[in-house]
């Protein structure tokens, strides 16, 4: 059977979709399937750090594309995980030395042999962005709860309709339940009048999320962090399992539910 | 109300409307008018009619044979025509036997002579109901000079087309792909492909024998006009940030308007969804052009020349709850009213100072 390949996009810079594509990548690994991650941030790689493999390299995405090495000469086996794997971006080019077609005929060879096909996409929305949703027959939005993110989310997924990429998923990064409760950020609620699509998760904002990061370890090994929990959840939502969204706040969580359910707590608001 | 068996006459206020039916042979019909003027002719005093004739397709000629009959046989004079609106695509797609070629759109306006279908103008016209349904002929354009339209239109090129774009890009670097999102975008909403769309633009009801005028005059583009602003672009996905749809008619979204999305129609733009964006309705210079939106969100609004600000602080605006609302040009300034009707007379309403 064809993989699905699936890219993670967002328009702008360092709302998190390296850290969504390790996470979701290692979480399906752990299920059970087969899953390549694919850095198309040509000149600025940083999966292969946030995954740990950065010593591992040998060649890259362009190595393969151009022929200079094989395949499977180039993608990076996971420490931890058998069926997870990396094709890391060069460094040293720039994202116009590949080309819409070769993505897509690379994916198409990947797709046969994997389950899941995960395209880390670079910020902004030019050549490095149409070379990452070139292959792509599923898109992951990434935004925070930021006016400027939104913004700029918006954008991607109309450039993504125009594309044939139809129905993304909607992922809400670094949410602060706290400041949502004040009012002070933007809910979810929010979020989805405008950007009109459904929400695959919310990943609250998380320090534990960047201890794992400098680690290079995805936060989705830590069974204690929230964070990684909430990714947990996307990878079985994406994987098809019908995981309801939860209360991202520790303090409403289940008590909250319950409160919720007996009529004492009014001012529920964000459910992840 | 008076009915027979092929004429129909309303009252309308000051105006009186006669129905004349579309399927009898126009002579007949001709001559039933006639004979019913002749002995009835004391109803009709002095006045102004206007005439519906349904959805046949008439040449100038008969159009000035039905008006002579009443205004010789009556003492009220026949303001216009009005004509179905369907005859419209019934004219497109008949075309065969008017013998104009689809595929080439340029020898239409050589060898056919336009009948000019108006955009309802609010000013002169009262009824709102039947402005949804019914197109006006209207009898100056035709009848004037007593002989018919002296004008032709000039040879369309496509290059209006351009207009409809759904422009993106930050560089140089994105016109590649720009391209491919315009005409992508194109297709999506219209289902068609361009040369469909250029027809389906370019076409009148036409159905003439007389050839040969070919008169330019400067009401040409005006003409040209009029009848763009009863084509509506229908778009049934959201308009997102980084979207400009430009189009020379009226624009319908039946989804939200994003925040950083643009839309200039040169006639009204219609929104039942959330209009966050910039809208410009009336961008050729109509100033009687006008903005609807179920939820009118936007900051900055523009009709004609016209702009304004909403005076509303907060831009975080909730859908939840809001009415729909309309905005219009009055004494040079923008106003948005609750919306009650298109041809509704607004004496309130907000200013949004320009
Ligand atoms: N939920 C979160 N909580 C805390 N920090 C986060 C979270 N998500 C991302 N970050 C941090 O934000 C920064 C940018 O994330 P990254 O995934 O590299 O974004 P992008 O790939 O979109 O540029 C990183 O330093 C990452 O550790
Ligand atoms: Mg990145």
């Amino acid at each position: 059977m064809k993989g699905r390949t699936i890219v993670i996009t967002s328009g702008k810079g360092g709302v998190g979709k390296t850290t969504t594509t390790a996470n979701i990548g290692t979480g399906l690994a752990m299920r059970g399937h087969r899953v390549v991650v694919i850095d198309t941030d040509i000149g600025l790689r940083n999966l292969d750090v946030v995954m740990g493999l950065e010593n591992r390299i040998v060649y890259d995405l362009v190595d393969i594309i151009e022929g200079s090495c094989k395949m499977h000469q180039g993608m990076i086996k996971d420490k931890n995980n058998q069926d997870l794997y990396l094709i890391p971006a060069a460094q040293t080019r720039d994202k116009n030395c590949i080309t819409e077609e070769q993505v897509k005929e690379l994916c198409s060879k990947l797709e046969s042999e994997f389950d899941y096909v995960l395209i880390d996409c670079p910020a902004g929305i030019e050549q490095g962005f149409k070379n990452a949703i070139a292959a792509a027959e599923e898109a992951i939005i990434v935004t925070t709860p930021e006016v400027s993110a939104i913004r700029d989310a918006d954008r991607v997924i109309g450039l993504l309709a125009a594309a044939e990429i139809h129905n993304p998923k909607l992922i809400i990064n670094r949410i602060r339940p706290g400041m949502v409760k004040r009012g002070e950020m933007m809910d979810k609620d929010d979020i989805v009048d405008l950007l009109a699509v459904e929400v695959l998760g919310m990943v609250p904002a998380d320090d534990r999320l960047i201890t794992a990061t400098n680690q290079g370890v995805p936060v989705i090994h830590d069974k204690r962090a929230v964070s990684g929990a909430a990714f947990s959840r996307i990878t079985a939502r994406i994987d098809g399992d019908d995981v309801p969204l939860m209360d991202l706040d520790p303090k409403t969580g289940i008590m909250g539910k319950v409160k919720e359910i007996m009529g004492m707590n009014r001012g529920a608001y964000s459910h992840a | 109300m008076l009915e027979t068996s092929l004429i129909k006459v309303i009252g309308r206020g000051s105006t009186v409307n006669v129905s004349i039916d579309d399927i009898e042979d126009i002579s007949v019909v001709c001559q039933h008018l006639n004979d019913h003027l002749a002995t009835n002719r004391f109803m009709y005093s002095t006045g102004i009619i206007n005439v519906d004739v349904g959805r046949r397709i008439l040449v100038k000629e008969e159009l000035h044979k039905i008006k002579e009959i009443i205004e010789s046989e009556s003492n009220v004079t026949v303001s216009r025509f009005w004509c179905d609106p369907s005859t419209l695509s019934d004219a497109l797609s008949e075309t065969n036997g008017f013998g104009v070629d689809l595929a080439d759109p340029s020898k239409k306006w050589q060898s056919q002579q336009p009948i000019v279908i108006q955009h309802n103008d609010p000013a002169t016209y009262v009824d709102p109901d039947s402005c949804i349904e019914q197109d006006v002929i209207d009898l100056d354009e035709h009848l004037s000079d007593g002989g018919g339209i002296s004008e032709t239109i000039a040879p369309e090129t496509p290059e209006y087309l351009n207009g409809l774009i759904k422009a993106t890009g930050h560089s140089d670097e994105d016109l590649h792909y720009d391209t491919e999102y315009a005409s992508s975008a194109i297709s999506e909403i219209t289902g068609a492909d361009e040369d469909t769309l250029l027809d389906d633009l370019v076409g009148f009801p036409v159905r003439n024998e007389s050839a040969s005028l070919d008169v330019k005059s400067p009401k040409t583009e005006e003409l040209i006009d009029a009848y763009r602003r009863n084509e509506a672009l229908f778009i049934k996905t959201t308009c997102r940030s980084g979207e400009v749809i430009k189009y020379p008619g009226d624009i319908v979204v039946l989804a939200d308007v994003n925040p950083g999305a643009q839309l200039v129609a040169d006639g009204d733009i219609i929104i039942f969804g959330n209009l966050r964006g910039f809208a410009h309705a009336g961008a050729s210079g109509d100033t009687q052009s006008v903005i609807v939106a179920s939820n009118l969100n936007a900051h900055r609004l523009q009709i004609s020349e016209c702009t304004g600000v909403s005076p509303e602080k907060s831009n975080r605006s909730k859908s939840k709850g809001s009415k729909p609302r309309i905005a219009f040009i009055r004494r040079n300034s923008i106003y948005v009213a609750a919306y009650t009707g298109r041809f509704a007379g607004y004496t309130g309403g907000v200013l949004y100072e320009g």
